[in-house]
């Protein structure tokens, strides 16, 4: 019997599963559908809605999850009371948001969890937007089944297989709530029971025949869609005994088919697989392998005398095949940034009513894909750089009317892909950064140094630094001073760079840089210490032969050297970790990152290559200044430097005499 | 990197009984001492190779090694027990042993036999007083006509501070920063 109760768990576990999938996509639409509402009206978009709370409160139901069930059930009637085409007002919306929220929370919650009147406030507060939706006398206001569905009759069959019960599927409340939708008979089809003698109560032996009155095929399809793999059900219409009636649409103006387009961005969610990414990262490593093995051979093929022309092309050939697993493998890594994005329209929302704000967002290139590593830890920080372009960012209503603005803010997020990095930029047009007040708060609390001048520049990437705040007081929302420094910090662990730009009075823009890939980079060989050593190439500005003469000492400061008409603060790498330096330094490598240069001296510089970057903080604890290692063409390993953290050793001490042109 | 041939002792032991894995142990030896270390927990030995160094880590961590696509800190156990160092030899052998999904390499003098140990027989350690630490000691027992020191490899590798397992805090990675300034 053990057995049977795993498979039983096992069932009912694997069908929550698919209801908690769809229902939270279903709320997500919920919720997308009725922002758009706000500056769209369309019934198309009501009736959706309509379904999809229709849809999530009958799969509610049969999992007894009460609360939802009620829940859903009251947005339900107030979709259905704006199904005729009134405009659902601002307070409206807001009750539904609040509805989606609540449905959320009972999801995450699952079966068993709350009280069946947890939300008995906010059900009342649905219920009284409904009854005055529908107390507005209307021109042929719908009835709960409105003109909308002619008196169809349908039949419905439902043949479950034998372990319905045993996976705890009651259908009777899927019976109930056909009944809503209409007038409903049912009959039980006892012929396959067999003799009581051989009957196991546990197996279900019945079918059912439905004929239901007025309700729409495919919501009842809806209805029965998640039970797939446990019953099969048929609808069907019967051939209506009169010709439908045509009653008075008077809502037929509005119907306008041209007009139903949803736009692209809320179209049916892309078929997608959930992939294991310990798997992925077997496959990763062996591809790694894989790669290695073919330049070793690649070399040794090279080398061989018998029949070379052959050799070669069975060489190029592994080398294509290796690329190309490579390039498979690392899309299954990415998914369109998009998921991460989805949640901005009603933060924006939510922040702007509470601020008393109007905000405008814009995203474009939701599509652009990313590393899902990085989409995971991406959106925290682009949270907080919203939030900040919304709390400080843009002004009031009336302070932008008063400057010459429009009354809206603008917020844009770009996302663009270029050849192996993805480019985020969160721009908005409000007041911009405050030079003189940043300075102060950080002369104040010890960040800068009071005697010296710094750039605009340096000034604004002052409130990166952690423990600080402009926020005269600390708002719920922002400002309690732990905010960027995090988000940098996080840019920078995903190997990433960030960028401030703002001009007071028009806006700021934060510009962020993501490699593309986590597991793949272009690295350039480097030597010193007597060993190779690995500089992401996207960090590297240039390479020049070192001069003594062009080292410059400042006074009890840095030492900086002249490189073409720039002074770039000098860094030993050797020194930097500890190392024994062998050999003269022969050569400088400018490395920059999050907008900082420095230089460093190195003894040679090797070839470029595509490198696999393993990681070195899975078994050890984070080690200074190297991000991860690679494995080298003959089977050494060299460490990739941390270019990040070099440029910021000396983050507090920004160069004196920069004179940067800007990129 | 060749796998090591089996110790010449080993051609000689008994033959092992076959009971219950998690009863098994390898033994390792450093200087005249035999360590066991449970079988289950080893997932490969290989002949010394030297692993690659890794700057800022303590001197018992020797350096990394690539272990079929991943790579593994390689800690030599002589220093992390606090015995004096021996160069390597001919048997000198890294012995890879694993803590879930976290693996290190050992360095060992030799690694000699498999032995089954009866958990009962295994005596609480000694109070050794010259400050060695053994906290990664489960206890000792005999094997054979000899005395064998079973290690507790999760808490040798949660107990080492150059290690991903221990619960060190990371903020010390802002430490770790000014404290290594290098001069420019």
């Amino acid at each position: 019997m053990a057995s049977m109760t795993t498979r039983i768990e096992a069932i009912n576990a694997a069908l929550l599963d698919t209801f908690r999938e769809e229902a939270s996509d279903g709320i997500d639409q919920l919720e997308a559908r009725l922002l758009e509402l706000v500056t769209r009206r369309d019934p198309e978009l009501v009736d959706q809605m309509f379904r999809v709370a229709h849809t999530i409160k009958g799969g509610a139901g049969t999992f007894a999850m009460t609360a939802m069930t009620r829940v859903a059930h009251r947005m339900e009637s107030v979709l259905d009371a704006y199904r005729t085409g009134a405009a659902p007002s601002q307070a409206a919306v807001n009750v539904l948001l609040e509805g989606a929220d609540a449905l959320r929370g009972l999801l995450a919650a699952g079966p068993g969890g709350g009280a069946p009147d947890e939300f008995a406030a906010l059900e009342s507060k649905l219920e009284a937007v409904a009854q005055r939706a529908r107390g507005a006398p209307e021109p042929g206001a719908a009835a709960l089944h409105g003109e909308r569905t002619p008196a169809t009759q349908l039949a419905i069959a439902i043949a479950p297989s034998r372990e319905l019960f045993r996976a705890q599927v009651d259908p009777v409340p899927l019976f109930d709530q056909l009944a809503m939708l209409g007038e409903l008979s049912v009959r039980a089809d006892v012929s396959k029971v067999p003799a009581f003698a051989e009957l196991d109560p546990t197996s279900c032996h019945l079918a059912w025949q439905l004929t239901l009155t007025g309700g729409p095929a495919e919501m009842v399809s809806a209805l029965f869609g998640w039970l797939d793999e446990l019953c099969a059900v048929t609808v069907e219409p019967i051939a209506p005994a009169a010709p439908p009636v045509a009653t008075a649409a008077p809502r037929g103006e509005l119907a306008a088919p041209a007009v139903a387009q949803v736009s692209a961005g809320s179209g049916p969610p892309a078929a997608s697989i959930r992939v294991r990414l310990d798997k992925l990262d077997a496959l990763m490593n062996l591809i790694g392998d894989l790669m290695t093995t073919q330049s070793t051979l690649s070399a040794l093929g090279r080398a061989a005398a018998s029949d070379p022309i052959r050799q070669r092309s069975a060489l190029d050939e592994l080398q294509r095949l290796t690329r190309s697993l490579q390039q498979s493998a690392l899309q299954l890594r990415s998914m369109p940034i998009s998921s991460v994005l989805n949640r901005f329209p009603r933060l924006v929302y939510d922040l702007a009513e509470r601020l008393g704000k109007a905000i405008e967002l814009e995203v474009i290139g939701e599509a652009t894909e990313l590393d899902r590593t990085v989409l995971e830890r991406i959106g925290d920080p682009l949270v907080h750089l919203l939030r900040n372009s919304i709390d400080h960012g843009i002004e009031p209503p009336a302070e932008r009317v008063a400057a010459g603005k429009p009354p809206a803010g603008q917020i844009r997020i770009t996302v663009s892909a270029r050849s192996d990095e993805v480019v985020i930029e969160i721009a908005d047009d409000g007041r911009g950064l405050d030079t003189a007040k940043i300075l102060a708060r950080a002369r104040e609390r010890g960040l800068a140094a009071a005697a010296r001048a710094l750039s605009d520049d340096e000034i604004h990437r002052l409130i990166l630094l952690p423990g600080f705040s402009t926020a005269d007081q600390i708002s719920e929302i922002s400002g309690r001073g732990v905010g960027m420094d995090v988000v940098v910090r996080t840019i920078q662990e995903l190997g990433g760079d960030l960028q401030l730009r703002s001009i007071r009075g028009a806006g700021s823009t934060t510009v962020l840089r993501l490699p593309l890939s986590l597991a793949v980079m272009d690295g350039q060989l480097v030597q010193f210490g007597g060993r190779t050593w690995i500089v992401p190439l996207a960090s590297v500005a240039e390479c020049t032969r070192f001069d003594a003469r062009a080292i410059t000492e400042l006074v009890g400061q840095r030492t900086v050297i002249r490189v073409g008409d720039e002074l770039v603060p000098v860094l030993d790498p050797c020194a930097r970790l500890g190392i024994a330096s062998r050999a003269r330094h022969n050569l400088v490598l400018v490395v920059e990152a999050n907008g900082q240069r420095r230089a460093l001296l190195v003894d040679e510089v090797g070839p470029r290559h595509q490198i696999v970057v393993k990681s070195l903080s899975a078994q050890l604890a984070r080690v200074d200044a190297l991000s991860g290692a690679a494995v080298l063409g003959d089977g050494s390993l060299a460490f990739i430097v941390d270019v990040a953290a070099l440029c910021s050793a000396t983050e507090q001490e920004t160069p004196r005499m920069t004179t940067t042109s800007r990129r | 990197m060749t796998r090591a041939s089996p110790h010449p002792s080993q051609a000689s032991a008994p033959p092992i009984a076959a009971g219950d894995a998690s009863h098994r142990y390898l033994c390792v030896e450093l200087a005249a001492e035999s360590y066991a270390v449970p079988l289950l927990s080893v997932h490969e030995i290989q002949a010394y190779a030297a692993p690659t160094p890794l700057p800022g880590t303590p001197p018992h961590v020797r350096g990394v090694a690539n272990l079929h696509g991943q790579i593994v800190p390689v800690v030599d156990l002589r220093r992390r027990v606090g015995m004096p160092e021996q160069p390597y030899g001919r048997l000198t052998v890294t012995v890879f042993v694993g803590v879930g999904p976290q693996l290190a390499g050992l360095i060992v003098d030799a690694a000699s036999r498999v032995v089954e140990l009866d958990q009962r027989a295994i005596m609480p350690p000694p109070e050794i007083s010259d400050g060695v630490d053994v906290s990664f000691i489960t206890g000792i027992t005999r094997a054979g006509d000899r005395t064998v020191i079973v290690l507790d490899v999760a808490a040798l590798l949660r107990g080492d501070p150059a290690l991903a397992l221990s619960t060190v805090s990371r903020d010390s990675q802002g430490s770790q920063r000014s404290s290594q300034r290098g001069s420019p």
